[in-house]
């Protein structure tokens, strides 16, 4: 004790570094991308085997891409698409589940959400292979399709030619017209962020974010630092500009539901329908109307653009799988129907229209902090 | 009188002893550590908060972008964040250089125009960025 000043310093110094190191490293957190479409699965999770749980996690998605890629060869999705009417395809009880679900939600959307779209989606350049030349290759998309060539697809997009039949434990599938084609990619990340958010909460996790490219699941609440609060989620401007830059429309806050956004501003191209007008060509295709959202015909055959379709369309919800379908659902259905689709289920969502209105869909907690989808867009 | 004894002793007592020297030397190489490495500096931002005309806005700091307003160009750029270009007389904000840790912040009076680095994001997830 004759030195106590040494081990005083020490003591101060000792405590320094420990008040300098932070708390926060709760979370386990994993990245991948996943399909060979290039979407990207993260997810922070916390509670349980975190590590195993995100092995499980990336096990599932590996042979999810082994049955469902329609792009690959040999896969049930592409077994499917190959054979002709009335032959019986056998399936897995996934397959068989998404495909009811599909068509489960078809009926409900009255068509307006659809999987069997793709053949449209190819005629508008809009497929995987389209968006990547016309919209990331920058490459001169070719002329529009005529109502001719749209017109001769529309047997082979009508879903009721899809029969699902099991028996004695087996799953089968079935096509009365041969042209009929599945193609889950607007329902997939859906159902794989329920899939993964059943691993999670089975494996012990109960607070964390799954997200397969933006699709999203909020489990339990966020309970890094002191307090438990809920998630926020910053919902992407989908009109970013040179004097609106800002990354964020609008913010909530959110626990234990699924989010969804949809919209024109990703995975489209702009088309120059003359030489000093362009019209923007997007993913999203009107199941009924065989057109892109936001695109309209004139009595000549010449196409506009329409200005008060729904740029984005934001769904919270329980089911990931039917937030998925609804975002794209109210797209096309419009913002009072789409709103209606949502009131009638009891999901929540945050629309946004061409035309600069909003509206929120439910009780959702909007974040304060975030004003623009107030002062940039009018209350519907 | 023990106590007598070993108050002299202590009187009597080198004031410096070598195991002292080692523990200012250790401090020392501590301090100028922490200085070079930057651990006390703040932790590297994530946000980007640019408030104008009473309103903020947030940039995310690890996405590369430029943001013009009130006639302030701000740059983001590998994760850092400066004035490039201002219309403002003085220029101060424009040599005030790059900003990239919690709090910092750069300022340009004349155009009304403060941006400032947070070392938490607003939201702990975004939607809509599908691809």
């Amino acid at each position: 004790m004759k030195r106590p000043i040494s081990l005083i310093l020490c003591i101060v110094l000792l405590s320094l570094c420990f008040a300098c190191s932070s708390n926060e490293e709760q979370y386990y957190t994993v990245e991948s991308t996943v399909f060979s479409s290039g979407l990207v699965f993260s997810a922070q999770i916390s509670g349980g085997n975190e590590e195993k749980t995100a092995e499980k996690m990336l096990d599932f998605l590996d042979n999810f891409d082994e049955v469902f890629n329609a792009n690959k060869a040999n896969t049930a999705v592409s077994r499917f698409n190959e054979a002709k009417a009335g032959e019986e395809v056998e399936v897995d009880e996934s397959l068989y589940y998404l495909a009811r679900q599909s068509k489960l939600l078809y009926e409900q959307t009255l068509g307006a959400f659809n999987v069997a779209i793709t053949p449209v989606s190819k005629a508008w350049g809009v497929d995987v292979d389209g968006i990547n030349k016309y919209a990331y290759g920058g490459q001169t998309p070719p002329p529009l399709p005529s109502r001719e060539t749209l017109d001769a697809l529309s047997l082979s997009v009508d879903l009721s030619a899809l029969q699902l039949t099991s028996r004695d434990g087996k799953y089968y599938l079935k096509k009365t017209v041969d042209s009929l084609t599945l193609d889950f990619g607007g329902i997939a990340k859906g159902y794989c962020v329920d899939e993964l958010k059943r691993i999670a909460t089975e494996n012990g996790v109960k607070s964390g974010i799954i997200s397969i490219s933006g699709n999203l699941y909020l489990i339990g609440k966020n309970e890094s630092g002191d307090t438990s609060k809920k998630w926020g989620v910053g919902v992407n401007n989908p009109r970013r500009t040179a004097t609106e830059p800002d990354q964020y429309v609008c913010g909530f806050y959110e626990s234990d539901a699924s989010v969804v956004t949809s919209g024109d501003y990703e995975r489209c191209y702009d088309y120059l329908v003359t030489a000093d007008q362009k019209i923007k060509i997007c993913h999203i295709i009107d199941g009924r109307t065989l057109m892109p959202i936001g695109v309209k015909r004139n009595a000549d055959g010449t196409y506009v653009q329409s200005s008060d379709y729904v740029i984005s369309a934001t769904v919270i919800g329980e089911s990931s799988l039917v937030c998925d379908a609804y975002a794209t659902a109210v797209c096309v259905l419009g913002i009072d129907a789409g709103a209606k689709l949502l009131r009638d289920n009891g999901y929540e969502g945050i629309i946004f229209t061409a035309d600069k209105k909003y509206l929120v869909v439910g009780e959702t907690e909007m974040a304060d902090s975030i004003t623009l989808y107030k002062t940039a867009y009018a209350q519907k | 009188m023990t106590d007598e004894k070993r108050v002299r002793q202590l009187k009597n007592s080198a004031p410096f002893r070598i195991i002292d020297g080692i523990v200012i030397v250790l401090l020392v190489v501590v301090a100028l550590v922490l200085a070079f490495t930057g651990v006390l500096k703040g932790d590297e931002g994530k946000t980007l908060i640019v408030t104008a005309n009473g309103k903020s806005s947030y940039y995310e700091l690890d996405k590369d972008q430029t943001i013009t307003v009130n006639g302030v160009k701000i740059v983001i750029n590998d994760g850092q964040a400066y004035v490039s270009s201002s219309k403002c007389p003085d220029k101060i904000c424009v040599s005030h250089g790059k900003i990239s840790r919690d709090n910092e912040s750069v300022v340009c009076l004349p155009q009304g125009v403060v941006i400032k680095v947070s070392g938490k994001s607003e939201f702990d997830v975004s939607t809509g960025q599908e691809k």
